[in-house]
């Protein structure tokens, strides 16, 4: 039971900082919920055994981090595509080329 | 996997709303040049959906010196927030009569996490001349032959929605030829009904249009790919939903500006 829900919380903690990182933060909420959920189980079974209970207090910790980051990232980000003068120049140029073509086809 | 699956949900976003055809000739047109509209793709992550892209459609009016043409363009990019994980910046293009909407040129130049594609076709009757780039590779030059009345994606787009929809009975199904990938791939459009759905542009009655493709992997199954375009004159695409093998998602009008009507 205690190694099982240990691997979970271990697992669930590195979904919840791998979606973190990436701009997906609101599906953050799933694993770090699961991995909040088994480090109240572990602390419980510490507890109960005396250990101590650093591991536990750290998966909590992590997770409870992870998803207020990217829930606050997810709420106060808004959707914008940034300038890109790259790509302006790639359709300004790509339009004159076709003028020429078009121009050939006449 | 993840570019693939990108580079695969614009060709859908193309695709589902570029296949849609219940009678011949053209009816009034239902756009004009100015005309501007803005989408967000969303891709539904473990039932959450999770937004990524913004394609944008804009027509404009092009002049050489003895014609002239509407410019029809498709953008797709990234948002901000995924340029750092993978970057995309696509343009489709075609430039079609204005009176008839028979393409002349099409073009795609597609940069996808630095992964080069690029098309071009000059339409010669039933005959494509057509330069691509893949990668590294320099240009190849390829001709080959379509079936009469075969469009590229873009123009197809834009020609359905100068079609008479508002004729199509529920069940109605039609057939019709678009290039892509110097291939030519058959679609098929059923024609579902009507539905209202609350848009950008206010609660709209709208066309119910499901779409599959062909011998193709990517869109099988006809109720499970829909596009609803606006039961007006404008008919404009406001809401498309797909279902590829690697999950479903969908692309929402968020702007429309200088409509026709």
């Amino acid at each position: 039971m205690k190694l099982l829900t240990s691997i979970i919380a271990i697992l669930g903690i590195i979904i919840t900082i791998a979606f973190t990182i990436f701009p997906i933060g609101n599906l953050t909420i799933f694993p770090a919920l699961i991995t909040i959920l088994c480090g109240v189980i572990l602390l419980k079974l510490y507890k109960k055994e005396c250990s101590n209970t650093m591991f536990p207090k750290v998966i909590i910790g992590l997770a409870v981090v992870g998803a207020l980051i990217s829930s606050s990232r997810a709420l106060l980000t808004s959707d914008k595509i940034a300038e890109d003068i790259n790509f302006e120049q790639r359709q300004e140029k790509s339009s004159q080329e076709s003028v020429q073509d078009l121009e050939g086809l006449e | 996997m993840i570019i693939k699956l990108i580079q695969n949900f614009i060709v859908v976003l193309l695709l589902t709303t570029t296949t849609f055809s219940f009678s011949q000739g053209l009816s009034s047109k239902a756009f004009k040049s100015g005309e501007h509209l803005s989408y967000q793709a969303s891709y539904n992550m473990s039932g959450v959906l999770t937004t990524f892209a913004e394609v944008n459609m804009k027509v404009a009016t092009v002049k050489t010196s003895k014609n002239s043409y509407l410019h029809l363009k498709c953008t797709a990019n990234t948002y901000k927030k995924w340029d750092d994980f993978f970057k995309i910046r696509d343009l489709y293009e075609a430039y079609v009569s204005p009176y008839t909407l028979k393409p002349s040129l099409y073009k795609r130049d597609n940069n996808e996490n630095g992964t080069i594609r690029k098309e071009k076709y000059i339409y010669k009757g039933n005959n494509i001349q057509s330069t691509y780039v893949r990668g590294k590779s320099g240009e190849i030059k390829a001709n080959f032959t379509i079936p009469s009345n075969t469009r590229d994606i873009v123009s197809t787009l834009y020609y359905i929605r100068s079609l008479p929809i508002d004729k199509a009975n529920t069940g109605d199904q039609k057939d019709f030829n678009i290039v892509f990938d110097r291939k030519t791939k058959t679609a098929t459009l059923s024609f579902l009904g009507t539905e209202t759905i609350s848009t950008v542009l206010g609660n709209k009655k709208c066309y119910k249009i499901g779409v599959s493709v062909k011998k193709d992997k990517l869109l099988k199954g006809k109720a499970s790919n829909t596009v609803y375009i606006t039961a007006d004159k404008n008919k404009v695409p406001v809401l498309i939903k797909f279902s590829i093998p690697v999950g479903n998602g969908q692309l929402k009008l968020t702007r429309a500006t200088n409509l026709k009507h």
